[in-house]
């Protein structure tokens, strides 16, 4: 199996190494053509529409935006995307535990295998109430206390709603784990190693590469927002589970679907979690009702020990005792 | 008798092993020499080539230029994992029988490759008024050679924003262009309007074409930019005629938004403490240290007290 | 009963003079300790904390008890020295040293505590760079560092008449720098009506100010727990929950220290099975007090039951915390009581070990408030990696618990033999006299 898995790796590797290596890049615009002196060809004047510090839509020149994979310093990555209040929406009742949201994160912020900046949790709220698969990213509160009791600031929340960690600024002293209600940070207990980025490639908009004693959580992708993309989770999601959008344009979407923000919570009675503590998060769910696949289907091709976690779910325990009782 | 027994499965035996040592040399080597591709560019012509997928669309602009897009990937067959293919050349083409080079693009980290086309280019066209489009990749050492193709029928919509006693109304008027520009008007063909929003369209309504024409009424609580303005979209979507189509407007009938982080003034997460906070600390701080400083300064007395004894 | 200065000077002075062979031995004991200690602290530095027990739910673990353990005991000093000085009882003579040193010594303990906790140490001094005043750690550090400093002067102003005594005290068999050494620290004091006037005026003020301190620095300490959302945290009560927890295990390490240093220094003409029932009695009102708080914390958690209160106590009531529950909040309480309550009882030794029950049971208090709630957060736990499940100490948190312990007492040996360790001044002094309150 793991053989297979290596297999794998190196193929896909090869396919990004060797075709860079097969052809010879040649610019976009570059064209040996016959056309050229008919001007047929429009070269790379793409314009595209783009909002303005002060909120505006102007049409620019796409050449002329900076380039995608541009570092955001420390200092502008306090600074949020201008006009900009980002939610999301996660449908429980389509969610069927695929962890395809996980990978992509995990992949997307070089994080080890263990580590889940997303979580889907198993959450079965009494033994007569029915179990439901439940992703929980950062919910970026609007009244974050992770925030409030940061002692060097190194924990702040920008105009465009997103709550993010510096690094370089923080002391570790994980009063903000014990803050967070939904225990949403995590710690590097140990230096991590699963960093390919440089130290001086650092921003907290994507939080590598991770330090030994420091935290890290969910960032919201800021880096992909930047480009106009969803962030990682929601693009990754097969079943179209998490919806992401900015709710001063009042729209969600899931990539295949865009909807109206305020219709899709008043329409399938969206709700936060654990609204009573009062945090204010960013993330709203849909309930899980009309379920698109049965609970089991998420269990499937998980191992033993990946199922043993949900042990003290009634459900699960049920579901163990009567296999044991066969 | 035994003997011929023995014979035979030695006979077999051998057979066997030529079999398993073919299998083996099948099984590992194009392995092999895919890892000797992976450091070096020495390339052997015996290694399995991989055939990739090359899909074409095309888009016809709001400024009426066309986009002629390549998506280039491939599809592991085993693993059913597909990946886009950076760095690759395409070169585009028009036309059926005489074909006219457009120009060549190379595709991106997401496997795609962009070739824009002026508005005023005349594409030549079938009776049907179809125009041909195709994209060639050549093929190289590791890949095969790969071809997409597409024919669409150029569209021409005009859209229209204007209030008509005072109602917001989204007028569309769309026409297909077909050889010897012959206009027809569209019928019976359903056409979504769209908003422009940060990560994808927003639908706001469908408006069936009757002769090329048809309105839809612009709904009054949509939010716009800080002035207001929306990008209005009227478009068809990867149409099997038409292709993408789209022709946009800015106008300002959204609601005006701005966004400010609106706090309460009792929230302990900015930047600055709240006043009654520094002020409450202030008074303890300077109390207890005043109090200190007074005890410091009596003993630093009492000690030139003991100069002046001696 | 009176005592004079002289008779004092010589009673005492053998305690700073001479070092016996047991003292080196069991100094020697604790060095080894607190050396495992620092290797223990190494080991953490450099593999990181993976080495602890704490995982990212169990996230402070027993360095924070620790903290607050410490930091409750140099509580004792605090409020016992400054309410006995400033009331002027008249049987603190003997025991304010104690409680002084117990203060001072523990407060510079509780503080490395936390130290171990943070994970970048090398970007400490952020705290002071960057500071955010919304957060209690700031409100912590700036309440820890004023107390340091008070204490230190209180403990300093205490000292000096002591001080101007032994430079006085011409048969003193020392080498000539430690001779050099109080008269510098004596500051010329010869008990001179001004100079006694200003020492006992600054003493007034600083005992004041300590008390008020000591309850600031430990609300505040409970502030970091209780403005979190935490089910057993976020309470209203903590504040002066923790500030009543503080000053009884501060008062039962009293009575231990008082009955070390009795019989190590043979100090029973001194203190006197009088002085361990009158702190035996302050034990006594304080473990009411203590009582009381714990269970109303516990009864309105338990009665209300919000599930997240009622999974904590569930997981306190029914699992291997229940033990610990039992020992530390029901025997902790009860025992001081009614070995102090009944009048039978009230013997030296039992004293004693009430003394050590509660400070023991204090230590395990703080560990129920702490593990447990982090071991019920909102979302339920469900990882694979089962260190991350729950809590459970390390060789390294242990070696360091060990090493506080017996920095602690390698502090108060050393202490001994710097200064007398009952005050020779409040002896002489206020003998079998009660003054006024607070004189101007
Ligand atoms: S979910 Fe937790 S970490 Fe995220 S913003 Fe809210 S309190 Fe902070
Ligand atoms: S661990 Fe870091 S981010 Fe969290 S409160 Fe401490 S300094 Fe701030």
């Amino acid at each position: 199996m793991e053989e297979k898995d290596e297999n794998k790796g190196s193929r896909r590797n090869f396919l990004k190494l060797g075709l860079g290596v097969g052809v010879t890049s040649i610019l976009a615009a570059t064209s040996a053509s016959l056309l050229t002196s008919n001007k047929a060809f429009a070269g790379n004047s793409e314009k595209i529409k783009v909002l303005t510090q002060d909120g505006k839509l102007v049409e620019v020149n796409k050449a002329d935006l900076v380039p995608a994979d541009q570092i955001v310093s420390r200092e502008d990555s306090h600074k949020g995307l201008p006009n900009r209040k980002f939610a999301m929406v996660i449908d429980l009742g389509k969610c069927k535990n695929a962890r395809k949201c996980i990978e992509a994160c995990q992949e997307g912020h070089q994080l080890p295998k263990e580590q889940e900046w997303m979580r889907v949790f198993l959450m079965q709220d009494t033994e007569k109430t029915a179990p439901y698969w439940f992703p929980r990213p950062c919910f970026h509160c609007d009244n974050p206390l992770c925030v409030s009791v940061c002692p060097v600031g190194a924990t702040y929340k920008r105009s465009d709603g997103i709550v993010l960690v510096d690094n370089e600024r923080c002391i570790g002293c994980k009063f903000c784990m014990t803050a967070c209600p939904f225990s949403a940070r995590q710690f590097h207990w140990k230096e991590p190693t699963t960093y390919t980025v440089p130290e001086e490639k650092y921003s907290p908009e994507t939080n590598m590469p991770g330090r030994e004693g420091t935290v890290g959580k969910c960032v919201f992708c800021p880096d992909k927002l930047r480009k106009g993309e969803l962030p990682r989770c929601a693009s990754a999601c097969p079943m179209g589970v998490i919806y992401f959008g900015d709710i001063i344009e009042d729209t969600v979407t899931n990539g295949d679907e865009t909807i109206r923000f305020s219709e899709l919570i008043k329409n399938r009675a969206g709700y936060r979690q654990f609204e009573e503590l009062g945090t204010e998060p960013s993330v709203y769910y849909l309930p899980p009702v009309d379920r698109q696949f049965p609970l089991e289907r998420g269990l499937d091709g998980l191992d033993e020990q990946q199922i043993k976690k949900y042990d003290n779910v009634p459900y699960i325990k049920n579901l163990k005792e009567t296999k044991d009782g066969i | 008798m035994i003997r011929m027994k023995k014979k035979k499965t030695n006979h077999i035996l051998n057979i066997f092993k030529t079999v398993f040592i073919a299998l083996m040399i099948l099984l590992f080597v194009p392995e092999i020499f895919i890892h000797a591709q992976d450091g070096a560019d020495s390339v052997s012509a015996k290694a399995e080539k991989i055939s990739p997928n090359l899909k074409l669309l095309t888009t016809k602009n709001s400024d009426e230029t066309r986009s002629l897009i390549a998506v280039f990937s491939y599809k592991d067959s085993e693993t059913k994992q597909s990946f886009d293919i950076k760095d690759v050349t395409i070169t585009f083409f028009v036309g059926t029988d005489s074909l006219i080079n457009l120009g060549t693009a190379t595709t991106d980290e997401k496997g795609k490759a962009i070739c824009s086309i002026k508005s005023n280019f005349d594409f030549p066209k079938n009776e049907e008024g179809f125009i041909h489009f195709t994209a060639e990749f050549k093929g190289n050492d590791v890949l095969e050679d790969a071809s997409g193709e597409v024919d669409v029928k150029d569209l021409s919509i005009s859209l229209t924003l204007e209030e008509i006693d005072s109602v917001r109304t989204v007028s569309v008027k769309v026409e297909q262009i077909l050889a010897n520009n012959v206009r027809v008007p569209l019928n019976e063909v359903d056409m979504q309007i769209f908003v422009g929003r940060m990560f994808s369209h927003l639908p706001i309504g469908t408006i069936s074409l009757a002769e090329g024409i048809g309105t839809l009424e612009f709904p009054v609580n949509l939010p716009g930019d800080t002035a207001g303005n929306v990008i209005v979209i009227a478009k068809f979507e990867e149409h099997e005629e038409f292709g993408t189509v789209l022709k946009s407007d800015t106008i300002a009938w959204g609601i005006k938004t701005m966004h400010f982080n609106a706090y309460s003034p009792r929230s302990l997460w900015t930047q600055v403490a709240p006043v009654w906070m520094i002020v409450t600390l202030s008074i303890m701080l300077l109390g207890v240290w005043g109090h200190y400083i007074y005890v410091i300064i009596q003993l630093i007395l009492l000690k030139k007290g003991e100069k002046k004894i001696a | 009963m009176e005592y004079d200065s002289s008779k004092l000077m010589r009673e005492f002075a053998p305690q700073i003079e001479k070092t016996s062979k047991s003292w080196y031995l069991v100094f020697a004991t604790l060095l080894a300790f607190f050396l495992f200690g620092i290797f223990g602290l190494y080991t953490q530095i450099t593999k990181g904390h993976v080495v602890t027990g704490m995982r990212d739910n169990v996230v402070w673990g027993v360095y924070i008890v620790n903290f607050i353990f410490f930091m409750g005991m140099s509580y004792a000093g605090a409020l016992i020295s400054g309410i006995l000085y400033l009331f002027k009882s008249s049987w603190r003579g003997p025991v304010i040293r104690m409680a002084e040193l117990i203060t001072i010594i523990s407060l510079f303990i509780g503080p490395v505590f936390i130290l171990f906790c943070i994970g970048r140490l090398d970007r400490l001094y952020y705290l002071i760079l960057f500071p955010r005043i919304q957060s209690p750690i700031t409100w912590d550090v700036i309440a820890i560092s004023t107390d340091l400093i008070g204490c230190i002067i209180f403990l300093y102003l205490s000292f000096i008449e002591d001080f101007a005594k032994l430079r006085d005290y011409k048969e003193l068999q020392l080498p000539k720098w430690r001779k050099r050494l109080y008269k510098y620290l004596a500051l010329g004091y010869q008990e001179t009506p001004w100079q006694y006037k200003i020492i006992s005026h600054t003493k007034n003020i600083m005992a004041a100010m300590v008390i008020a301190i000591a309850i600031i620095v430990y609300s505040v300490l409970a502030w970091i727990f209780g403005v979190t959302l935490q089910p057993g945290w976020h309470s209203t009560i903590f504040g002066p929950y923790f500030v009543i927890a503080a000053v009884y295990s501060g008062t039962g390490m009293l009575i231990v220290v008082m009955w070390i240093f009795r019989k190590v220094y043979k100090l029973e003409e001194y203190i006197t099975e009088k002085h361990f029932v009158n702190v035996g009695v302050l034990l006594l009102i304080l473990a009411a007090f203590f009582g009381y708080f714990t269970f109303s914390d516990y009864l309105t958690k338990w009665y209300g039951s919000i599930k997240m209160d009622k999974v904590l106590i569930d997981k306190l009531f029914t699992s291997e915390y229940y033990y610990m529950f039992i020992a530390s909040n029901y025997l902790g309480v009860l025992v001081p009581i009614i070995v102090v309550g009944i009048k039978k009882f009230r013997t030296i030794t039992n004293i004693t070990i009430a003394g050590l029950i509660t400070v023991v049971s204090l230590w395990f208090n703080r560990y129920l408030i702490v593990v447990p709630t982090l071991e019920t957060p909102y979302f339920p736990i469900q990882d694979v990696r089962s260190e991350w499940l729950s809590y459970s100490v390390t060789w390294v948190e242990m070696s360091l618990i060990l090493a506080g312990i017996s920095v602690f007492c390698m502090l108060f040996m050393l202490a001994s033999k710097f200064v007398p360790i009952i005050s020779i001044s409040e002896m002489e002094k206020h003998t079998g006299e009660t003054r006024g309150l607070m004189r101007d």
